[in-house]
């Protein structure tokens, strides 16, 4: 899908429907392999893999009580988050809150996120130079030294924050701002849409039979 | 004119200093001050006592433009149009005219090619010009550049700083261990050491003071 | 003792890189423009960067560090003690040689860039590399560290030693000269 708007209204309708049940949280990871580039890529696959053993656990320890309920569920929306992770581009979220909400809160929550955004693809660039600054050290990344790096890093995002902060103040960043957004659709997306469309309502109708 | 009075900020001192309208290049061995001195004349540390000025304004109420010392610190947006359009975006310009400004910029600084690139994906000399083309994109009535040609080949500063001349900014101050564009370059020249302002004048004076060392154009090659 | 790279081509959104060439021991000085890919072909040499094909062959090197462009990627740690330790070399040795007064505990990262560049070079020149690939080693240096640099560097004599750079003026002794144009890396010397 080309257009971060309606990947957007697509992630958001799929992460509702596979909340709702098992049955659209199936349809909705049926949905990911069909209209995703299905190049998944996750920003740290040591936390991704934590929260997936952690989704099982409980799982497991709810079997009977709608363990498989919720595993089936979770696993859903962990995948729709790294697809919609691993297909977001810089400046997307930027050009769609512009679009909507629009004004002077979209810019600024644009603003915002596009800093996060960044930051997040930064954590695992900066952990992959910090390895490979360990290993021309002649050492290893052993499972005690990642606490302290982990926490290295965590101190230099922050700093860095504090330093963009300065330098949008030198830019001349008071509130708000212009900014044209600009998008490029084509039919996969307008497919993609309708059927995300298609399992909210599929969701819905399992919710209303049930009830 | 930028005018320091009794000026302290942590272990920099800065009595009197006046830097006239023009190229100024700062200079000097490293961890004397250098980048601490152009981090307070952008505004973006303030100093602890005394005062700057800036044709009679604070420094943060000057409209600046400032290049850092570390590539990566520059960088706010990872689009290079939003990252150099940014400062035309926070003064609420109108978007067809900064679109206009950004492609007339990125012309005259010869990186046309990286108009729809991602910043933290650029070379370090790439990022410098890119950091350049966002500092100028206002017409800032001062600039402040940390030692950016140390990333860049002699032919691309060269290129970059005869732009910055064409600009004709009122207050240009650049820090350089190019003694060679000192005195090519610059109006005027402030050579620092241990958190001083050790010399300060004319180019040709400062350098004529510094006589023999290394810190004078011709001495640099061993 | 020699790295050789073979048929090496990487292209990344319309940049391309192509290198066939072979390093013998020696210090070999590779220049070329801003965005030439000197920071791209270091990446490769060292083996932190995939070609796209081709392959980067290694003889008798048992030992190699790379050194970034930019000195802050290579801190481990956030004070100057642990930091010069974890290169497994003496602190108060290392500040000496990069001529760095203040005190242990100091965060690195406070240190001006020059300063850290020294801090960095300070610690790798400690130790004894088969292939040492220097990116950028005199960016952001003073000119007396610059000539200290260039000495250091004259005085090793053993193993591989390849420094990227554009610095014109200051260059130690070498054996060849290569340069990085529309793509192609060339030996010039």
């Amino acid at each position: 899908m080309k257009d971060p708007r309606t990947r957007m209204a697509s992630m958001i309708l799929l992460s509702c429907a596979s909340f709702a049940g098992p049955k659209a949280a199936i349809a909705s990871m049926a949905w990911i392999i069909v209209f995703s580039e299905r190049r998944l890529k996750i920003p740290s696959p040591w936390a991704f893999l934590g929260l997936f053993i952690m989704v099982s656990i409980i799982s497991i320890i709810s079997l009977g009580i709608g363990g498989i309920s919720y595993f089936i569920r979770m696993t859903s929306l962990i995948l729709i988050a790294v697809w919609a992770y691993s297909e977001i581009r810089p400046g997307e979220i930027l050009d769609t809150l512009v679009w909507f909400p629009g004004g002077k809160t979209g810019f600024e929550l644009g603003l915002i996120a596009e800093t996060a955004m960044s930051e997040i693809r930064r954590i695992p660039r900066d952990f992959r130079m910090t390895r490979t600054a360990i290993s021309f050290k002649g050492k290893k990344l052993s499972l005690k030294e990642y606490i302290p790096v982990l926490g290295n890093i965590l101190i230099i995002t922050l700093r860095r924050a504090d330093e963009q902060g300065k330098m949008l103040a030198v830019r001349g960043y008071i509130h708000g701002g212009t900014h044209a957004s600009k998008f490029d659709t084509d039919k996969k997306d307008i497919i993609g849409l309708f059927f995300a469309f298609a399992t909210i309502l599929f969701a819905l109708a399992n919710l209303v039979t049930y009830l | 004119m930028i005018k320091f009075d009794h000026m302290i900020y942590r272990e920099i001192q800065v009595p009197e200093l006046n830097i006239p309208e023009g190229l100024c290049s700062v200079f000097g061995p490293n961890g004397s001050g250098k980048s601490t001195l152009l981090r307070l004349i952008a505004g973006i540390d303030q100093p602890d006592e005394g005062t700057i000025l800036i044709n009679g304004n604070s420094p943060r109420n000057t409209e600046c433009g400032y290049l850092s010392e570390f590539p990566d610190r520059n960088i706010v947006f990872e689009r290079v149009a939003d990252e150099i359009s940014s400062p035309l975006k926070f003064r609420h310009l109108d978007c067809n005219e900064t679109e206009e400004k950004v492609r007339g910029i990125i012309q005259e600084i010869g990186i046309t090619g990286l108009y729809d690139k991602n910043v933290t994906r650029l070379s370090g000399g790439e990022k410098i010009l890119v950091a350049l083309a966002t500092a100028i994109s206002i017409k800032p009535g001062l600039l402040v550049i940390d030692e950016a040609d140390s990333h860049l080949d002699s032919q691309t500063a060269s290129g970059v700083f005869e732009i910055i001349r064409r600009l004709e900014i009122p207050h240009v101050v650049f820090c350089t261990q190019d003694m060679n564009r000192v005195e090519e370059i610059a109006d005027f020249a402030v050579y620092m050491e241990n958190g001083r302002v050790a010399e300060s004048g004319e180019p040709s004076s400062v350098f004529e003071t510094l006589g023999e060392t290394c810190f004078s154009p011709g001495n640099t090659e061993s | 003792m020699k790295i050789e790279c073979s048929e090496i081509r990487f292209s990344r959104d319309g940049f391309n890189l192509r290198a066939d060439a072979e390093f013998c021991e020696g210090l070999h000085v590779i220049t070329g423009r801003i965005g030439s890919g000197k920071s791209t072909l270091a990446s490769i040499l060292a083996g932190t960067e995939k070609p796209d094909t081709g392959i980067v062959i290694k003889e008798g090197i048992s030992s190699e560090i790379l050194s970034m462009q930019f000195p802050e990627y290579h801190l481990t740690h956030m004070n100057l003690d642990p930091e010069i330790r974890s290169w497994g070399v003496d602190a108060e040795t290392v500040l000496g040689i990069a001529g760095l007064i203040c005190p242990e505990e100091k965060d690195p990262m406070t240190l001006s860039r020059g300063e850290l560049k020294r801090l960095h070079l300070a610690c790798l020149l400690q130790k004894k590399y088969d292939l040492m690939i220097l990116d950028e080693p005199f960016s952001s240096l003073d000119c007396i560290w610059k000539r200290k640099f260039k000495d250091m560097m004259n005085e090793i004599d053993e193993g591989v030693r390849i420094i990227f750079t554009h610095e014109k003026r200051v260059l130690p002794e070498y054996t060849n000269l290569w340069t990085i144009s529309d793509g192609l890396l060339l030996r010039v010397e």
